[in-house]
């Protein structure tokens, strides 16, 4: 007699070791945070002006979050709902700038926008008016390369809204500027809120942008701590509080949605008509593609203008020099991603057979770490706990793992879900046990979503920076390191540009293969 | 020879919630059709579930062809049992072709012998010549077609349909339903199907058997279960039926529209309900008639009259489509019952 658990064995023996490496870092951080004496963390709090620096992330996540919106929700809707010109090109083309990891971006505008720039040089003026070097810059910069998010999810649901739930708003009465703010407008919250979220947190623990922008915010601070000093307490402290908020965001976010529905999904709906723009089309032709020069035609021209700078020769012999990071890059991702992939498929398919969902409710919690959190939690831990794992590229992994098994875990569950259960069991009832039937039936129902969420997780940990710096073994640096540290050290230079080129063309194809493979549903976070 | 035996099976989802079968007994002989009936969440799908065995039952015992499937001693899985389904909705495989979804549960086979056994089966099926096709080129005739055809390749001892004709339209529904029974009858398989839809159990199955929240109320053949209901929950949801209070009395049983025999052995005095089917009561218009039609529902080949009594009771008639009689006209209902089935009150 087959009794039913809710924690089959080999449910436990894919989430014990995933819960471990996401609670051991938090509980390390807490426990090493609480150690110190509460009057001493409280002075050196005053010392280091803690109370501004929050404020002043505060501020940049807010205004990184509006400009993106301000970016991301107008061509949303220019492309899905009304007849601007080339909109199919450009709803390709808008959500490509993911493919440019922000500290890229910042490399990109302080070749362009810093003093003795590219632009204060065309101009004729040493420097311009507002500093690249401050909140504001980081804004600009985090906003720029992060408006996809909101773009995405708003884009995705207009697609989804159902015309006729419109058609009846205008039939009871309502004016179409009625119909938009009541009817419309109201259905796009949840997905508003959504990318508004997405950005607000990943301006929130932005590591990269303000650490290259000399902005100082609670993940510099704790970067500099680990660096300079042996001091574990302060930087502990420091990541539970920048964790706290992260989780109150969501929480409030999950508040915020209530009980209400949003989505009105009907099998055969017809898409919605298109908006005649009339005269303004030209004016909406010129923003969308002032957005999309600012966030990839200019980057890739100014990157690979630089590069073309240096003698071919010379860039050769030093990209060669590089190889060894690119590699390293590769491998560790591909393994962070096959290893997350193989996990939350595992869960996933345990799910639909009585796992508690607490399991991946668990792996929600690593995906709200901040990656600097998360490096430094999983650095002390790792040394406490298995230091055989410390100090090993396995390290890195084990971080691509937790920072990324929700994106991955998602893909497995929208293409699980594609499935009804009746197909298994036609193939158990042909004669095939569990394992046979999966093999034969699911697995090549549900390949195209588990190629999507790969790369997904793939992409994500080949561009991850904040984690990599704290966790990577000494003497191991990926691609994303060495270009942090050319841009720290040497400054925006044609070696820097050139990485960075090699970095965000690596990117870029699988990320233009998981946009043609139509996952615009699927989320990307950080 | 007893194919299927269930022993006082019994499911249930919730602990909080009443059993979703309850201590259900019966038997299905080689070779038979049987048919379960019910309204939804009556557990007619879990029933199958459970003979298919993706469910494990609470308690009781699921036995095919004597061996226990499900008891005490043990349960077997589904691909263990040798028992072909037909799903509501298919569930064919979109990633084969017609032959491959076939000969999927043929993998035993060596490769010749699948080869046979599905062009044999696709003939008998009528689908010889879409062995190529993937499901999605299909009509939905032809895939209920596949995916019975895939269920009877393995020879199942046993094949489970759920619902099988639910997603079909009306005229399609009346073909395929002959069609199923003479593919069944011919390769000798012993069936099990559910359904809500009565004229599809009577016309498909030997047996019918009507279930309610969990609890088999009657197993018979379709004429039985129509003009024998065991239970009230039989005689209201299999046909329509009226039922009129009567008086147990020397003479037999006195109601609003005259004296019915007394079989069911009641004792003087006893008051009781009268089941009246719509062709169990004619009227004739009659000035002086105390009845009156107060609704008339023009079906096609029948008309439905609807007639108040004096005592305030409705019945129904089923009247020839020809005949026609405003509402409002008075009539003097009569009742001509060949089976009086009668209950307590």
């Amino acid at each position: 007699m087959t009794v039913r658990r809710r924690w089959s064995p080999a449910g436990l023996a894919l989430a014990a070791p995933t819960a471990f490496f996401v609670i051991g870092p938090l509980g390390f951080l807490v426990w090493m945070g609480l150690a110190q004496e509460r009057a001493d963390f409280l002075e050196r709090a005053r010392d280091l002006d803690l109370l501004m620096v929050v404020g002043q992330v505060a501020l940049l996540a807010t205004l990184t979050t509006v400009w993106a919106c301000a970016l991301g929700v107008p061509l949303a809707w220019l492309t899905v709902r009304t007849d601007l010109p080339a909109r199919r090109l450009l709803h390709w083309l808008a959500p490509l700038p993911l493919a440019i990891p922000p500290y890229i971006g910042a490399l990109v505008y302080q070749i362009l926008l810093a003093p003795g720039g590219m632009a204060p040089r065309l101009l004729g003026t040493g420097s311009l008016p507002v500093s690249l070097y401050s909140v504001a810059g980081a804004a600009w910069i985090l906003g720029l390369f992060t408006y996809p998010y909101p773009y995405l999810l708003v884009s995705g649901a207009l697609e989804r809204t159902n015309p006729a739930l419109e058609e009846a708003a205008r039939g009871v009465g309502l004016s179409p500027r009625h119909v938009l703010t009541r009817v419309t407008l109201p259905l796009l919250r949840p997905s508003l809120l959504a990318g508004a979220l997405i950005v607000f947190l990943y301006g929130w623990a932005d590591f990269g942008v303000v650490s290259l922008l000399r902005v100082r915010t609670l993940t510099t601070i704790i970067y500099e701590y680990v660096q300079g000093t042996l001091d574990w307490a302060l930087p502990a402290a420091l990541s539970v509080l920048l964790t706290a908020i992260t989780i109150l965001v969501l929480l409030l976010q999950l508040r915020a949605l209530g009980r209400a529905r949003y989505t009105q999904i009907v099998g055969a709906a017809k898409p919605a008509p298109r908006i005649a723009l009339g005269a303004w089309r030209w004016l909406a032709f010129a923003y969308a593609w002032g957005v999309l020069t600012l966030t990839l035609l200019l980057p890739l021209g100014v990157l690979g203008y630089q590069v073309s700078r240096l003698p071919a020769s010379d860039m050769g012999a030093f990209l060669l020099t590089q190889w060894p990071y690119f590699v390293n890059s590769l491998w560790t991702a591909v393994a962070g991603a096959s290893l997350a992939l193989v996990i939350a498929l595992g869960i996933g398919w345990l799910e639909g057979r009585g796992l508690s969902r607490s399991v991946s409710g668990l792996f929600q919690v690593g995906y709200a770490i901040p990656g600097t959190v998360l490096g430094l939690g999983l650095a002390g831990f790792l040394h406490a706990t298995l230091p055989w794992i410390y100090g090993t590229p396995l390290a890195l992994i084990v971080a691509y793992l937790v920072l990324y098994i929700t994106p991955a875990y998602q893909a497995v569950k929208a293409a699980l879900a594609q499935l009804h259960p009746s197909i298994e069991e036609a193939a158990r009832s042909l004669g095939r046990g569990p394992l046979a039937a999966f093999r034969a039936v699911t697995l090549p129902l549900i390949k195209p979503g588990l190629v999507a969420g790969w790369l997904l997780v793939f992409v994500l940990s080949m561009r991850e920076l904040a984690a990599t710096l704290i966790v990577r073994p000494p003497g191991f640096d990926t691609l994303p390191v060495r270009i942090w540290i050319h841009a720290m050290d040497v400054g925006p230079e044609p070696r820097a540009a050139a990485l960075a080129l090699a970095l965000v063309l690596t990117i870029a194809l699988p990320w233009s293969l998981l946009l043609s493979r139509r996952l615009r549903g699927i989320s990307p976070s950080v | 020879m007893e194919l299927l035996a269930l022993d006082r099976v019994t499911k249930r989802y919730a602990p909080d919630r009443p059993p979703a079968v309850d201590a259900l007994t019966l038997t299905v002989e080689q070779g038979e059709i049987l048919a379960l009936l019910g309204p939804s969440g009556c557990g007619k799908t879990t029933t199958l579930r459970l003979i298919a065995g993706f469910e494990v039952p609470d308690s009781g015992r699921v036995v095919i062809r004597g061996a226990t499937m499900a008891g005490p001693e043990g349960w077997i899985p589904p691909e263990a049992r040798g028992v072909g389904i037909v799903f509501q909705d298919y569930a064919l495989f979109p990633h084969l072709t017609v032959a491959e979804n076939v000969g999927f549960g043929l993998h035993h086979f060596g490769r010749t012998a699948r080869q046979e056994r599905i062009s044999q089966i696709l003939e008998l099926v009528g689908l010889g010549s879409f062995a190529r096709r993937y499901p999605h080129e299909l009509s939905g005739g032809q895939q209920q077609r596949v995916a019975l055809a895939r269920a009877l390749a393995p020879a199942p001892a046993l094949i489970l349909l759920d619902e099988p004709f639910s997603n079909l339209d009306a005229d399609l529904r009346a073909q395929m339903r002959e069609e199923v029974e003479r593919i069944l009858r011919n390769t000798g398989t012993t069936g099990i199907f559910v359904t809500h839809d009565q004229e599809e159990a009577f016309t498909l199955a030997a047996r019918v058997g009507v279930l309610n929240e969990g609890r088999l109320e009657q197993l018979d053949a379709p004429e039985t279960i129509y003009h024998h209901p065991a239970t009230l929950f039989v005689a209201e949801f299999v046909g329509a039926a009226d039922f009129l209070p009567g008086l147990v009395t020397p003479y037999g049983i006195v109601t609003e529209l005259g004296v019915v025999a007394n079989t069911g052995a009641w004792k003087i005095g006893e008051k009781v309900k009268v089941m009246l089917r719509p062709d169990d009561i004619t009227f004739v218009p009659s000035s002086v008639g105390d009845g009156m039609i107060i609704r008339r529902d023009f079906r096609g080949s029948e008309t439905l009259y609807c007639i108040r009594l004096p005592s305030g009771h409705r019945v129904h008639s089923s009247q020839a489509s020809s005949s026609l009689y405003p509402n409002g006209t008075r009539v003097r209902a009569e009742v001509h019952l060949i089976h009086v089935v009668t209950f307590p009150a």
